[in-house]
């Protein structure tokens, strides 16, 4: 080992810096290299902002910007030039907006789109701006929506997953709500339907008011009562039904789990609806604890209704079961009449402190909805290498979650949260727990990690994350199969084939001369964009470069003795992006090996470089290849005899409805007929090709006892013995689609059997 | 001219000719200062003719409503060219309204009109023909035919004007489209807002509610159009003071109860709604389809559907489907859809299935006239189906009625499992007249369908022996399966051929119309409860026979008159009413053989549809007078045909 | 928090009891001995079980004729109305009750002759009932008279020269509607095609016209024997949007297409021939809007909803006199 590369090990394997040159990155405000191109995130047309939809104006609960603009501009801008100056007025406008969002303000795109019109017209010049307020009027009418804004913020999480969630429960509400709505009104018109029956509604008064006032002069209503009395009037309702009819809608009026109706006159006297967003997962666990008596009256009064308004309420049957239904009797998908639950969770502090609870909510069944936000994965107090694996809290808490197989689980960073929306609405829109592990990028709130990272934007900290494997993206939906690669998805990541996402990699060197490498994004880079691990590397300046040191994926990819001779290095650039190697210490190095470990655990999951599957899908193959020859060899087979024998007659009686018939029909028995009979030519024993029968009556007007009908009203042979052979015959001769066969005579003694014989060999 | 209703508080008129010149101030102390000289009258009948789609039936309306807001009684009526887009210009051509405003409550369009605007001298020559101008009617007329290219025009135009001057007419020439020119490019569209600001002007009308309702006509359209409007109602009503040298003020009726203004047709779609009846099938028929119109429009709102069937059996049948699946269903049609109906009719009278049909009747016979009126199809309603189909007949008298008759109709059917015709007609069904404002009850309300399950063993034609009413069994119900049908069958509703089986299902039937008859009260008598003459009347006739009663009375004759809503079953008691008269006669729009034909003779002789069938329940010598001109009977025409009658009897 | 007592549905749902075959037999059938409609009244009582509707929101619609007599031989509500007018009925029926599940039972006079406008528009409005037309090609219940799909040259006691027009063919007529949203026909003869395609026609949502061929022993007897007898005169449908042909049967009835309902053109091509018959699903489209959608928005009807658009509706009509007369 020559002395050059002997420092750099020293680095690597102790942290010790023995030669001034390595200097500290931290001091240096370095960044991993593939970050150059994101400077300025203003510049760059990418997923944020965001906007959160006010109501269902299609298209999706939550929007980017650009997705919004590229819509209108499809829709407005027509193509050639007209269309050109349109598009990059537009675009200016978008460019604008999405700085003006950044501000960080709560604010509605509407707003924030017309205030973004107003800075552009302020900057053009007044020749250009007629057209320019043309364009933009345009896209103002091409915005149909409103909605509020979110950066990549640490609100982010809260924002998009309580906005989601608010869709699903106001869905959910307004089912319940017009299904008791709907129940209410049937169960209010079968009590009003037996007014109608009884006697008041036949009084003079009330028939006087149901006619209206210009004909009043023309009926007398007391006759006209007298007479209605005395015709036959509907039955009225039981007693027991009217109560209970009542105590249902009675139910349905006190239930807490809707707010009370917009036109709901009498607001103030009931009591407060039912919240569904908690805070703490005890808190959730205990609300639920309390409120099920009441859920399991609603349910109960639900279920009666359901059957009162189908007939189907059979007091012998059903009395005794719902004097005995009680919360204990709800079931988990009982919830599913109700609005769901959300829990918010924030941080590693307030998952440890509600561990138990936690565990509770997600193995509960129970459709209650966590969301973790984490703002650092890290984690902070960095003592020794084996600390920090441990603390990539965010995957373990996901991961454990998986685990349960029940948990709908979303994990991801809030750099790819848009994309995965579809999944966040489908886990809310679950009849089940669901689990959303989401790291926001953003600084944490202590104080000791918020200045971890100064230089790096929350989207990047986030998308890096992720990038990296340090928090990998992955979706598991219990519903969606019966196997984890159909369950359980990583789509959301770069590559998810590869360890790490390798990147196409441009620079110049000092000749400027133009390089293009391929680089990979490693769990290291990730930690390199984390002030607090500044210490773990080292910049080796250029004059230092050895051929010992080799980039990071290399390193990791060697065996321990192959490692020993070389130092891995990774890409960076500082502020003014003049590019650098920074060496590595071996702690980050295991690390990144562990982050490695759990990335491929993960990917078995989904099916990527699965052992298990890949064994499973060359033993399938081998069957279906051995399957396809031997069908081959079959078809040979046929067309070598069909070129042998004569054609077969089109009529042929069926090999399998003799078969068939007997089964469906266990009292045919005396007509079954061995298959091997049937092929081996002439048939003995009389039978019927049931299926095939039209019901036409021919054979059992002939003799009912002889030919019966069985369930699926088609004739079969009930005793051949009730009748004559001839009888036999001629129903077969009478039988519309001849599926009567009369076999043989069974009676020897009967006459003319030598003619009837030669009749029924046109049926055998 | 005076007046003898003075007002000492208004200001004096010399405020006016000062600088202040906001409108409504303006307007009001002009009117102010020409209500002093202002005619008091009881009542006058006005009409504005035109050629079709210069707008005089929106004018009219519009008069008519701020008229009614007034506190004027009114009642309008449409006059329809029988084409839809006749040629200019042509006496077939002549399209407009009449409106009959007065002091008190108006029953009728009464007998000739009193003033009349006409945009063009041909239309105005037909109202001529029609013998519809009162003796010194006064005539307002737009004079620029006088100066027209067409010599034969200007001509035309200056000997009819001529003529209504030697005929003793106040003719007075009235430069519109040149005034209206001042404000409009096109003066075709919006002269008839300058003749509703003159109509304004002449009867004193209140202009600000005169805005109001120009506003409200034409809310549908942009502001510009209303404002464009406005401006002709008022330079209308600034020329007519400015040169008009007449003023009436028909004071206002004592009517303060709130009223609502809707012709026939748009009250018989606010009676289905009110009646909780939910499917009106239709076909397109004149005169009844523009109760569709206004129910297409409105009817989802209450959960209700119009449907336009492929033909009028198919309306009938697809009420009747849905009659049979739930609430009552209506059909509405007129006379030639009402003769397709009567198979289906016939079914479900059969199968007592509630049904309303609604026959907006038209004249006839085959398509005969289709937007006049008559009353030719009572006989048929009664006795159209084959077979005996006893249905119930209904006619509405007035606006009002149609409204409430539907609602009577609807709960009638359902009572009695039966079909039950509404009988109104043409003229009915594009009249105006306002009417309490319904007090809506909920009462009125088809109940809810009924789906509870029957009894065990219940008959879904389980007849009531003194009623003939059973229970209807609706789809849905459990236990209640059966088999409808149109042929004769047991109270299983199974089909059965048998003599007797036959002979229950006919008197249960029929008694279920005896059981209702026995519901009916004997109608009032109109007049006094004896005399020389009863005169007995259904449907829209009523106004005009009861103003005619009330004139003869005047002149001291023993007139009075019956009118009859129901027309089957008919009311007990009208037998003994009719023996208190010394003569019974029919007033009727349906034709009768007129003795004074050559041939005609007692034996012979046709009568009017009433008449037959009062002569044949009463046996009463019934005598019958009618009329088939297609448009509503004159109370002064029936006045002069009854003392005609009554003189004859002197003779 | 342990859940795993069962949910009311569950139990609740074990109370139910099954509907058999019987349920659904009405009176006993008095058509001919050796009549198709047999075939098509046990297969459609078999539809009736496998899909287990309560016979109490079932009706069954039909005109008049000798196939018209059906809804009798149903236990379910039945209406046996007028001569070509069971489709507007039942259309009514529909419109008052999407709740209802609603078949059409017609025949060729009654649905092609004097029924023929409402045919035509019913196809037009496409709402959701089942439409069987048992085409035997003959007048029956009248005794013998040609039928609008009777074959060329038919003798009858109308035409006793023989026919001279040629038949219509309703499957070709239906196809041309433009809002046709599923048209099929079928055989009585081979009644478990019968049950297949009525399922088919039951599981669509839309009107389902569906032709069925049937012999009429009485007037028409041997019209279709040559059918009848080689099944391989018969060409079978198979679609997996369609039916499927089950593998006895194709045994049985060896000319198979795979034809794609979704395939209106060649659909139109199957229908114009006659031999060999095409039996099977010729044309599909669930896109076709139904006509009872756009009734009754989702709001509830209630009295005081009712009142409340009234009172709304006078407003716009109503006036209050000011009484004062010029002021």
């Amino acid at each position: 080992m020559d002395k050059s590369l002997s420092a750099l090990t020293a680095f690597h394997i102790t942290g010790e810096r023995l030669a001034g040159e390595l200097d500290d990155v931290g001091r240096l405000d370095l960044r991993p290299a593939l970050f150059g191109a994101y400077r300025d995130l203003s510049k760059l047309r990418h997923d944020f902002p965001l906007v959160l939809v006010n109501g269902d104006a299609g298209g999706g609960f939550v929007r980017s910007l650009s997705g919004v603009v590229d819509e209108i501009l499809s829709d407005i801008a027509p193509h050639g030039i007209a269309g050109e100056r349109l598009r990059q007025h537009v675009l200016k406008l978008e460019q604008e907006a999405r700085s003006l969002a950044a501000g960080g303000e709560a604010r509605s795109l509407g707003e924030i789109w017309d205030d973004a019109g107003r800075r552009l017209t302020a900057k053009t010049d007044a020749a250009a701006l007629p057209q320019l307020e043309e364009s933009l009027a345009q896209a103002r009418e091409g915005l149909r929506f409103d909605g509020e804004t979110v950066a990549c913020d640490g609100e982010l999480p809260v924002k998009f997953v309580t906005h989601a969630w608010t869709l699903d429960k106001r869905q959910r509400t307004q089912r319940l709500r017009d299904k008791l709505d709907d129940l209410t009104l049937t169960l209010s018109n079968i009590l009003h339907t037996d007014v109608d029956n009884v006697e008041e509604a036949q009084g003079a008064e009330k028939l006087k008011r149901s006619m209206g006032k210009a004909l009043e002069d023309e009926f007398d209503f007391d006759a006209m009562s007298r007479l209605l009395r005395t015709a036959p009037t509907g039955e009225t309702l039981p007693e027991a039904r009217r109560r209970r009819l009542n105590s249902v809608l009675t139910v349905f009026k006190s239930q807490r789990f809707l707010p009370p109706a917009e036109n709901s006159r009498k607001r103030g006297r009931r009591k407060e609806p039912y919240g569904f967003v908690f805070d703490s997962c005890e808190e959730v666990l205990e609300a639920i604890q309390k409120r099920r008596p009441e859920m399991a009256k609603l349910v109960k009064a639900v279920a009666i209704a359901e059957l009162e308004v189908a007939n189907r309420y059979d007091e012998s049957k059903h009395d005794q079961f719902f004097s005995h239904f009680s919360h204990h009797h709800l079931h988990v998908e009982d919830f599913a009449l109700f609005p769901p639950y959300l829990v918010r969770l924030h941080g590693d502090s307030a998952v440890a402190a509600e561990r138990t609870a936690l565990w509770q909510v997600l193995s509960s069944g129970l459709p209650i909805k966590v969301l973790v936000q984490y703002d650092d994965v890290l984690g902070g107090d960095m003592l020794g290498p084996e600390r920090l694996t441990a603390n990539i809290k965010g995957p373990q808490l996901a991961a454990m979650a998986l685990g349960l197989g029940n948990v709908f689980v979303v994990q991801t960073s809030s750099a790819y949260l848009f994309r995965l929306r579809d999944s966040i609405a489908t886990g809310l829109a679950s009849d089940g727990p669901a689990l959303f592990s989401l790291f926001s990028g953003a600084p944490p709130g202590n104080a000791a990690a918020s200045n971890n990272s100064p230089n790096v934007a929350p989207y990047l900290k986030a998308a890096a994350a992720t990038e990296s494997r340090a928090f990998p993206g992955y979706v598991h939906d219990p519903e969606a199969g019966g196997d984890w690669a159909s369950r359980f998805h990583l789509e959301t990541n770069s590559q998810p084939d590869a360890d790490w996402p390798m990147r196409d990699f441009h620079y110049q060197d000092a000749g400027l001369q133009r390089n293009a490498t391929e680089t990979a994004f490693t769990f290291i880079d990730f930690v390199a964009c984390d002030r607090r691990y500044a210490n773990r590397f080292a910049r080796v300046p250029q004059s230092s470069w050895h051929d010992g040191m080799i980039p990071v994926k290399e390193f990791l990819d060697l065996d321990a003795e192959s490692a020993a001779s070389k130092v891995p290095y990774i890409w960076m650039i500082d502020e003014r992006d003049a590019l650098c190697r920074a060496i590595v210490e071996d702690s980050l190095v295991s690390a990144a090996r562990q982050c490695r470990d759990m990335w491929h655990s993960l990917q078995e999951l989904a099916g990527i470089n699965n052992s298990h599957a890949q064994a499973l899908l060359a033993g399938e193959r081998e069957i279906w290849q051995k399957e396809k020859e031997q069908e081959l060899e079959a078809l040979r087979g046929q067309l070598e005899a069909a070129a042998a024998a004569p054609a077969a007659p089109s009529a042929a009686p069926v090999a399998e409805t003799p078969g068939a018939a007997a089964v469906e029909t266990p009292s045919a028995a005396p007509a079954e007929v061995p298959d091997e009979a049937v092929e081996a030519g002439p048939v003995e024993e009389p039978y019927i090709e049931t299926p095939r029968c039209t019901t036409c009556n021919e054979c059992t007007e002939l003799n009912d006892r002889m030919f019966a009908y069985n369930d699926e009203m088609q004739a079969y042979i009930l005793d051949p013995d009730a009748g004559s052979y001839r009888q036999m015959v001629e129903a077969a001769e009478a039988c519309q689609v001849a599926i009567i066969h009369p076999g043989k005579p069974r009676n020897s003694t009967e006459t003319g059997l030598s003619d009837l014989e030669a009749r029924a060999a046109d049926f055998n | 001219m005076s007046t003898q209703i003075l007002d000492e508080t208004r200001q004096p008129a010399e405020d006016v000719t000062n600088a202040d010149s906001s409108a409504s101030r303006a307007d009001k102390s002009r009117s102010a200062s020409r209500d002093k000289d202002a005619v008091i009258l009881e009542e006058h009948i006005v009409e504005v003719i035109s050629d079709s789609g210069e707008g005089a039936q929106r004018c009219g309306q519009s008069f008519g409503s701020i008229a009614a807001r007034m506190g004027n009684g009114i009642w309008t009526v449409e006059i329809i060219p029988a084409e839809i887009q006749p040629p200019a210009r042509s006496i077939a051509g002549a399209s407009g309204i009449r409106i009959r405003l007065a002091s008190r409550r108006v029953t009728n369009g009464g007998d000739e009109a009193d003033l009349i605007v006409a945009f063009n001298e041909q239309v105005l020559l037909k109202r001529v023909r029609d013998n519809e101008l009162k003796p010194g009617c006064i005539v307002l007329i737009e004079n620029k035919w006088r100066h027209d290219q067409d010599a034969g025009i200007a001509a035309s135009y200056a000997a009819t004007i001529d003529k209504l001057i030697a005929d003793g007419h106040g003719v007075h020439e009235i430069p519109m489209e040149e005034e209206c020119l001042r404000y409009v490019d096109n003066a075709k569209r919006g002269k008839n807002m300058f003749v509703l600001g003159m109509l304004s002007a002449i009867y004193s009308l209140d202009l600000e509610a005169a805005r109001n309702q120009v506003a409200f006509a034409f809310a549908k359209k942009s502001s510009a159009v209303v404002e464009s409007n406005i401006k002709l109602l008022n330079a209308g009503h600034e020329w007519a003071l400015e040169n008009l040298d007449m003023c009436f003020r028909i004071p206002p009726s004592d009517v303060h109860e709130p009223q609502i203004v809707v012709n026939g047709n748009v009250s018989l779609g606010l009676g289905l709604m009110a009646s909780g009846m939910e499917i009106c099938a239709m076909y397109p028929i004149t005169p009844a389809t523009s109760a569709s119109h206004y129910l297409s429009d409105v009817f989802h709102n209450v959960g209700g559907a119009v449907h336009q069937a492929e033909d009028e059996i198919a309306a009938c049948a697809f009420a009747i489907g849905a009659s049979y699946a739930g609430k009552c269903a209506a059909t509405i049609t007129s006379g030639p859809g009402f003769a397709l109906k009567q198979e289906t009719i016939g079914l479900a009278v059969m199968a007592e299935i509630p049904l309303v049909v609604i026959n907006v009747q038209r004249g006839g016979p085959s398509t005969g006239l289709p937007t006049k009126a008559e009353q030719g199809d009572l006989l048929f309603a009664c006795f159209g189906g084959h077979g005996d189909t006893p249905n119930v007949v209904m006619a509405a008298a007035d606006i009002e009625d149609c409204f409430y008759s539907v609602i009577a109709a609807r709960k009638i059917a359902e009572t009695f499992n039966t079909v039950v015709v509404v009988l109104t007609d043409a003229s009915l069904a594009s009249a105006q007249q306002p009417y309490p404002r319904p007090k809506i009850d909920t009462d009125w309300l088809a109940p809810p369908i009924n789906q509870n399950a029957v009894p065990e063993g219940a008959k879904p034609y389980d007849w009531d022996a003194t009623t003939g009413l059973a229970n209807r069994f609706i789809p849905g119900q459990p236990n209640g399966m059966h088999c409808l049908t149109g042929l004769a069958h047991d109270r299983m509703s199974r089909v059965a051929y048998e003599p007797d089986i036959n002979e229950e299902g006919m008197r249960s039937r029929s008694l279920k119309l005896a059981a209702l008859q026995k519901t009916l009260k004997t109608p009032l008598v109109y007049g006094g409860d004896e005399g020389d003459m009863l005169i007995v009347g259904w449907g829209s006739t009523k106004g005009a026979i009861e103003e005619a009663v009330d004139r003869l009375r005047a002149d001291g004759h023993k007139v009075s008159s019956l009118h009859l809503k129901f027309l089957q079953p008919m009311a007990s008691g009208i037998g003994d009413v009719l023996k208190r008269f010394k003569r019974v006669l029919t007033v009727e729009s349906n034709w009768s053989d007129s003795l004074d034909d050559t041939i005609i003779d007692e034996e012979n002789r046709r009568y009017s549809e009433l008449a037959w069938l009062l002569r044949a329940r009463y046996l009463v010598d019934i005598d019958c007078w009618s009329e088939v001109r297609g448009q509503p009977l004159k109370p002064g025409v029936i006045a002069t045909a009854i003392r005609e009658k009554l003189h004859q009897k002197g003779k | 928090m342990t859940m795993d007592a069962a949910a009311p549905h569950c139990l609740l749902g074990m109370f139910d009891e099954d509907y058999t075959l019987d349920d659904y037999k009405g009176a006993e059938p008095r058509w001919c001995v050796g009549c198709g409609d047999s075939a098509i009244l046990a297969a459609v009582q078999r539809l009736c079980r496998d899909e287990q509707l309560a016979p109490e929101k079932t009706v069954f619609v039909s005109g008049i004729g000798c196939s018209s007599r059906f809804p009798h031989y149903m236990h379910t509500y039945g209406f046996h109305g007028l001569h070509g007018r069971a489709l507007p009925v039942a259309e009514g029926i529909k419109l008052q009750r999407p709740d209802l599940h609603v078949f059409v039972i017609t025949g060729d006079g009654d649905c092609c002759s004097i029924g023929t406008a409402h045919w035509i528009h019913a196809i037009r409005y496409n709402m959701d009932m089942t439409v069987l037309v048992l085409d035997n090609g003959i007048y029956g219940l009248t005794k013998n008279q040609a039928s609008p799909t009777s074959p060329l040259g038919l003798k009858s006691n109308t035409t006793p020269q023989g026919t001279v027009l040629e038949p219509i063919n309703p499957i070709s007529v239906t196809l041309g509607i433009r809002n046709a949203s599923f048209v099929a026909q079928a055989v009585d003869w081979i009644p478990e095609l019968v049950h297949d395609i009525v399922d088919a026609a039951f599981q669509h949502k839309g009107l389902s016209f569906v032709r069925v061929l049937q012999r009429c022993p009485e007037y028409l007897d041997g019209r279709y024997d040559a059918w009848v007898k080689d099944p391989g005169k018969m060409l079978l449908l198979n679609h997996e949007n369609g039916i499927q042909t089950s593998p006895a049967l194709a045994s049985v009835y060896k000319n198979h297409e795979i034809h794609d309902p979704a395939d209106r053109n060649r659909a139109r091509e199957i229908a114009s021939t006659s031999d060999p018959i095409p039996v099977g699903v010729l044309y599909r489209n669930q896109s076709i809007p139904c006509y009872e959608n756009p009734r009754g928005p989702d709001r509830l009807y209630t009295p005081d909803v009712v009142k409340g658009v009234l009172e709304k509706e006078l407003d716009r009509f109503t006036i209050q006199a000011v009484g004062g007369g010029g002021d």
